[in-house]
C-alpha cells in the first residue's frame, strides 16, 4: 500500500482532473483519475523526493498510452515486430517476404531520416529517453547549457514527428 | 490526424523536451499552456505520440559512437573533444554504419551503473569495470576487468554470451555475476543455470555455486558459494564465503573507490562475512574488526592486514 501517496493524490484530486482535461479528456478524466489511483495503490514505489510531480507523470504516461490505444495501426505493430526479428537474425516465426521488404523499408526510412540529426542530438536522444539519464546530467557530461540539451532534444522529437508522418504516406 | 502549423509543433516539441525530463517540475506552466488552446493538446499528444512510436527502433539502431562513461563531474574540454569528433564522423558520412560494431561501457570505481537490454534483461557494472557489448542484437559481452551482474529473464530472446580472459559462459535463463581481475575470471550463479566453457570442458553452474578460473587453466571445477554473493555489489552488500581477503580488497576497490591493498601475509586469508559498501565508504578503519586483521590509512589508500 502506497498511503502515503494516496493521500497526496486525494489533496491533489482537482488539479489532476484539471490536468486531465486541459489534456482534452473531458468526461473521461474522471475514469482516467480512477485508473490513476489504481496505479498508485498497486504499483510498489519507494519513499519519493517529489510525490506530486510523480503523480502527473504518471497521469502523462496515462493519457498518452490511452490515446495511443485508440489510436495505434495495428499493421505498424507488426512491422515494428519483424523488424526486431529481422535484427536479431531470429527466424522462428519467418515473416512473408513482402513484410521483410516493409519492415527493411521501414527501417531504412528511420534511419535516413535520423541521419538529418546532429551526432550530438542523437547521443543526447539516446541517452535521455533509451537510457533515461536527465537532462543536468547529460548537459554537465558535454559540457553544454541545459537549454542546449533541451532544443536537440525539440528537434529530435520534431524530425521522429517528420518521420512518422513520412512512414504514414507510404 | 490534424495538420499543426509549424510554430505550434515547435512549442508542443518544447513542452515535450521539457516534461520528459525526470527532474521537470512545472506541472502548472504545462497545464496553463495546454489549457490557452485545446489544439496545443493536440499537438503534444501527436509528438509524443511520434516518439513512443520510433523509440523503439532509435533504440535498436546503432547508437552515436561516443565512449560516454558518465563522469560524475562536468569536464567541458573533453565534452566539446568528443562533439567535436562525433562532428567529424558525421561529416564522413559514417554515422549510420555502426549497426554491427559494438560498444564499450566503462565506469571509473565508486561508479555504478545500469544497462537494460531487450525485453528486460539487465546489466550491472559495478565500479571500476569495462565491458564490450557486440553482435546483432549485443548479447555478446566481453568482459575486460571488473565486475558485472546479469539479471536475464528474457525467454524469447537468444541466449546471452560473457567472453573474459579465455573463459566463455553462456547463460540458460538466469542471474549472475562474472568479475575479472587482471588474469583471473570468477562467475557466481543466484538463479537459474550457466554453462562454462561451452566448447569444451561444458561446465554446468547451477544456483550456489560458482568458479574461479586463471586464463590457460585447463580443469574447470564448480565450487559452492553464498546464494546471495552474485551481484550483492548492486544492493551496496558484498557476501563472502571462505574467500581470499586479496579478493575483498579488490571488489572494495571497485565499489567503493577508495584504494585497498593486502599485505602478501594475508592476501590468502579466508573471509566469511557480509560487508556493507556504505559503510566502509564512511570509515574504511571499521574494515579492521570485521576482516580481524588490522586496516592502516596509506599515503593513496589502506593497506589491509600486517607483515610483508
Amino acid at each position: 500500500m502506497n498511503d502515503g501517496l494516496m493521500s497526496v493524490l486525494d489533496e491533489n484530486s482537482d488539479r489532476l482532473l484539471r490536468y486531465f482535461r486541459a489534456h482534452g479528456a473531458g468526461e473521461a478524466a474522471e475514469d482516467l483519475l480512477q485508473e490513476l489511483r489504481v496505479k498508485v495503490m498497486t504499483t510498489p514505489t519507494g519513499p519519493l523526493g517529489a510525490p506530486v510531480s510523480y503523480l502527473f507523470r504518471a497521469a502523462t504516461n496515462l493519457v498518452i498510452d490511452r490515446r495511443r490505444a485508440e489510436t495505434q495501426s495495428r499493421k505498424r505493430d507488426d512491422a515494428w515486430t519483424d523488424l526486431a526479428d529481422l535484427q536479431e537474425g531470429r527466424s522462428s516465426q519467418a515473416p512473408s517476404p513482402e513484410r521483410v521488404i516493409d519492415s527493411r523499408r521501414t527501417l531504412a526510412l528511420v534511419e535516413e531520416g535520423l541521419a538529418e540529426l546532429t551526432p550530438r542530438a542523437r547521443t543526447i536522444l539516446r541517452r535521455h529517453r533509451v537510457e533515461g539519464e536527465t537532462q543536468r546530467r547529460i548537459a554537465a557530461e558535454l559540457g553544454i547549457s541545459q537549454s542546449t540539451v533541451e532544443s536537440d532534444l525539440r528537434e529530435a522529437y520534431r524530425l521522429l514527428h517528420r518521420i512518422r508522418e513520412r512512414l504514414d504516406e507510404e | 490526424m490534424t495538420q499543426h502549423p509549424d510554430h505550434l509543433l515547435d512549442a508542443a516539441a518544447g513542452w515535450l523536451a521539457r516534461t520528459n525530463d525526470p527532474e521537470f517540475a512545472d506541472w502548472d506552466g504545462f497545464m496553463a499552456w495546454l489549457e490557452a488552446d485545446p489544439a496545443n493538446a493536440d499537438a503534444y499528444h501527436q509528438l509524443a505520440d511520434s516518439e513512443a512510436e520510433l523509440l523503439p527502433v532509435v533504440e535498436r539502431l546503432a547508437p552515436a559512437p561516443e565512449p560516454l562513461s558518465a563522469p560524475a563531474v562536468a569536464r567541458p574540454r573533453r565534452g566539446w573533444a568528443i562533439a567535436a569528433g562525433l562532428a567529424a564522423l558525421g561529416a564522413l558520412g559514417l554515422t549510420a554504419v555502426p549497426i554491427l560494431s559494438g560498444k564499450t561501457y566503462t565506469t571509473a570505481p565508486g561508479e555504478m551503473r545500469t544497462i537494460a537490454l531487450a525485453d528486460g534483461d539487465e546489466l550491472v557494472l559495478n565500479g571500476g569495470t569495462q565491458i564490450h557489448l557486440a553482435g546483432l542484437d549485443r548479447r555478446d559481452i566481453r568482459l575486460d576487468r571488473g565486475q558485472l551482474m546479469l539479471k536475464l529473464h528474457g525467454r524469447d530472446e537468444g541466449p546471452v554470451s560473457v567472453r573474459a580472459g579465455d573463459l566463455e559462459v553462456v547463460d540458460v535463463g538466469t542471474v549472475f555475476e562474472v568479475s575479472r581481475d587482471e588474469t583471473a575470471t570468477r562467475v557466481l550463479v543466484s538463479e537459474g543455470e550457466v554453462v562454462a566453457d561451452p566448447d569444451g570442458a561444458r561446465l554446468h553452474l547451477s544456483r550456489g555455486e560458482g568458479l574461479t578460473a586463471s586464463d590457460g587453466e585447463t580443469v574447470l571445477k564448480a565450487e559452492k558459494v553464498a546464494i546471495d554473493a552474485a551481484g550483492s555489489f548492486s544492493r551496496g552488500q558484498l557476501t563472502y564465503m571462505g574467500d581470499p581477503i586479496a579478493r575483498v580488497a579488490a571488489d572494495l576497490s571497485r565499489s567503493t573507490g577508495i584504494d585497498f591493498s593486502t599485505t602478501p601475509a594475508m592476501a590468502q586469508r579466508p573471509f566469511s562475512g557480509t560487508l556493507s559498501i556504505a559503510e566502509v565508504r564512511r570509515d574504511p578503519a571499521s574494515l579492521g574488526p570485521l576482516l580481524g586483521v588490522p586496516v592502516k590509512s596509506s599515503g593513496r589508500g589502506w593497506i589491509v592486514g600486517e607483515g610483508p
